[in-house]
């Protein structure tokens, strides 16, 4: 990657710049020096030790000084979680050197959309750690998300195993070939043998994609504030190419059966289409906007392609056709043997 | 005590480093950490169009060096605003660690009435606050000095200079084609400039630069 890109990926994707970016009142150089202890934090044996007694909420509070402990040392960190005292109380007011503010609060934050309206009329950034994943927010705005900060890997950003936004269709395949199909790494299976997945899997399909996409496109970056969004319903990946602004905007929906509902059949075409209806009204509401595309994973019994209504395809010039990806819940073992058997056939 | 002239913006700088250091609680410095924050804070100047003096610097084994810096240490010791804290001698050579003094504080908090120096002030303090930062990431390894050397090798000018076939090396910050000067010009044109705080706009190029430095460490040392 050419230094150019590279400047350009790290001022709008690092963890830190964003948060300046978000909130004017941090400051840039000790802003760095908290994101860069609390991630030494994090990747802790002291949290790995502990990190199932989370979730924990961390406000950092820009304009005043702390008098109580420092919780980002490690070891006072992974103290305070064994202790079990934050299955009583989890939020934690801090200042730039991670030392406490006020007195604990008794009350136990257990979600991220709740994380995000917990100080949403002050002007401390939440930081929402839930075992390995963070969520940040600045007054209700996502200004990040890192599903697994053990696997999290700045370095890519500028490396040479990135694609620019334009080879969008080969960076969402890798996605479902390295993370989907690897079941292990994403959980949207509530009974694999019947085929259900679990409630909201577009949530988990979706926010996966959205890190993959900011941490693997050469040439932009995710629209993190977009991801605010998902908890009205929305649920469109934007990304916007670094050197001139332009827009691509990626929807996600899903077929077959969750727990709480279910697009088959006529539901399913029906589905589709609505989706191509949302994309038309985000890219006509964006000038900048270059490109539209749904994403569609496919948990439907029978893998058969649907067929979407081109008129509305054809409404705007920019929608691509849709990419569907069909997912697999045979086990690993029983993928193995039917493998096998089409190798001895041969 | 009395400075040569022609030393006083040379030693003003240095006795900037050295504050920055004492601040910071970790109070000496070494003497290649001296030079290497310097370096920086020259290389990354363009940014706020600060104005500074050691611009030339030859490549050095251990990175770029100038003589100028070292001259200019030695004059504050004799001085008395800078003092040796510490020798340590590892195969046959010297390695110095410096001070401030009282004097060499008294002598920054009189200088820093100025506003021109009160700039430079900020802007040598910011290099250095970001390079102790970096200091202990778990990614970088050595002592302090290898550490600040691993950052200091990405900069994008040393590199470019280091991959000449020509015997001497340097590095002159004044020429207007110098790499990073580029590199600056180019991202400055992407920043929204509404001038309610111009020198927190510069820090956050300045943080978004240094972690350029460690990322591209990482890329080379820890990714093959």
């Amino acid at each position: 990657m050419d230094r150019e890109s590279q400047i350009l990926n790290i001022r709008y994707k690092d963890t830190a710049q964003r948060l300046t970016d978000t909130n004017e009142e941090l400051d840039p150089i000790s802003t760095k020096r908290f994101h860069k202890r609390l991630w030494d934090c994090l990747t802790s044996d002291e949290y790995l030790k502990n990190y199932k007694m989370g979730p924990i909420l961390i406000a950092l509070h820009p304009t005043t000084v702390g008098t109580g402990e420092d919780i980002l040392d490690p070891k006072a960190f992974g103290n305070l979680l064994s202790s079990g005292l934050t299955k009583v109380s989890n939020i934690f007011i801090v200042d730039y050197k991670g030392k406490r503010i006020e007195n604990p609060i008794n009350v136990l934050i257990q979600n991220p959309a709740v994380a995000s309206q917990y100080f949403s009329e002050s002007n401390a950034t939440v930081f929402f750690i839930e075992g390995n994943r963070i969520n940040i927010y600045f007054k209700t705005k996502c200004v990040d998300c890192i599903p697994d900060i053990q696997a999290h890997d700045d370095a890519v950003k500028i490396s040479s195993a990135t694609l620019p936004v334009m080879k969008y269709k080969n960076l969402i395949d890798s996605h479902f070939e390295e993370k989907v199909e690897n079941k292990t790494i994403l959980c949207y299976w509530k009974n694999k043998s019947k085929r259900l997945l679990v409630a909201s899997p577009e949530d988990i399909f979706g926010n996966d994609l959205a890190y993959y996409l900011d941490q693997y496109i050469s040439d932009g970056r995710v629209d993190q504030e977009c991801r605010t969004l998902w908890t009205n319903n929305r649920t469109d990946i934007r990304v916007i190419r670094n050197m001139d602004g332009k827009l691509f905007i990626f929807e996600i929906k899903w077929l077959g059966k969750s727990e709480t509902c279910s697009y088959d059949g006529n539901n399913a075409v029906e589905r589709v289409n609505s989706g191509l209806a949302q994309l038309v009204d985000y890219i006509k509401a964006e000038k900048q906007s270059i490109c539209g595309a749904l994403i569609i994973y496919d948990a439907r019994i029978e893998n058969n392609n649907v067929k979407w209504n081109v008129k509305i395809q054809q409404m705007d010039a920019r929608i691509k056709d849709p990419i569907r990806y069909y997912l697999l819940s045979e086990s690993a073992s029983t993928k193995g043997d039917r493998i096998a058997k089409k190798v001895s056939k041969k | 005590m009395y400075l040569q002239l022609k030393n006083y913006h040379m030693a003003n700088e240095v006795l900037y480093v050295l504050d920055a250091a004492y601040r910071d609680a970790n109070a000496n410095i070494s003497k290649l950490y001296l030079q290497k924050v310097l370096y920086l804070s020259s290389a990354l100047s363009p940014i706020k169009d600060v104005v500074l003096t050691f611009l030339r610097y030859a490549c050095h084994y251990r990175g770029p060096f100038s003589k100028d810096i070292q001259n200019t240490i030695d004059h504050l010791v004799a001085a008395g605003l800078v003092d040796i804290s510490g020798i340590n001698k590892i195969e046959n050579q010297l390695y110095v660690n410096y001070i401030l003094t009282i004097g060499g504080e008294v002598a920054v908090k009189t200088l820093i009435k100025y506003p021109y120096e009160e700039e430079k002030h900020w802007w040598i303090s910011s290099v250095y606050q970001l390079s102790s930062i970096y200091m202990h990431s778990k990614k970088l390894t050595g002592d302090v000095d290898k550490r600040i050397m691993s950052l200091v090798y990405q900069e994008p000018t040393y590199v470019d200079e280091k991959q000449k076939i020509d015997r001497w090396k340097s590095v002159d910050f004044n020429k207007e084609s110098v790499p990073i000067k580029q590199l600056i010009e180019f991202i400055k044109k992407y920043e929204i400039n509404n001038n309610k705080n111009v020198r927190r706009e510069a820090e956050v190029l300045l943080v978004a630069f240094f972690e350029y430095l460690y990322l591209n460490y990482i890329n080379e040392h820890c990714h093959g």
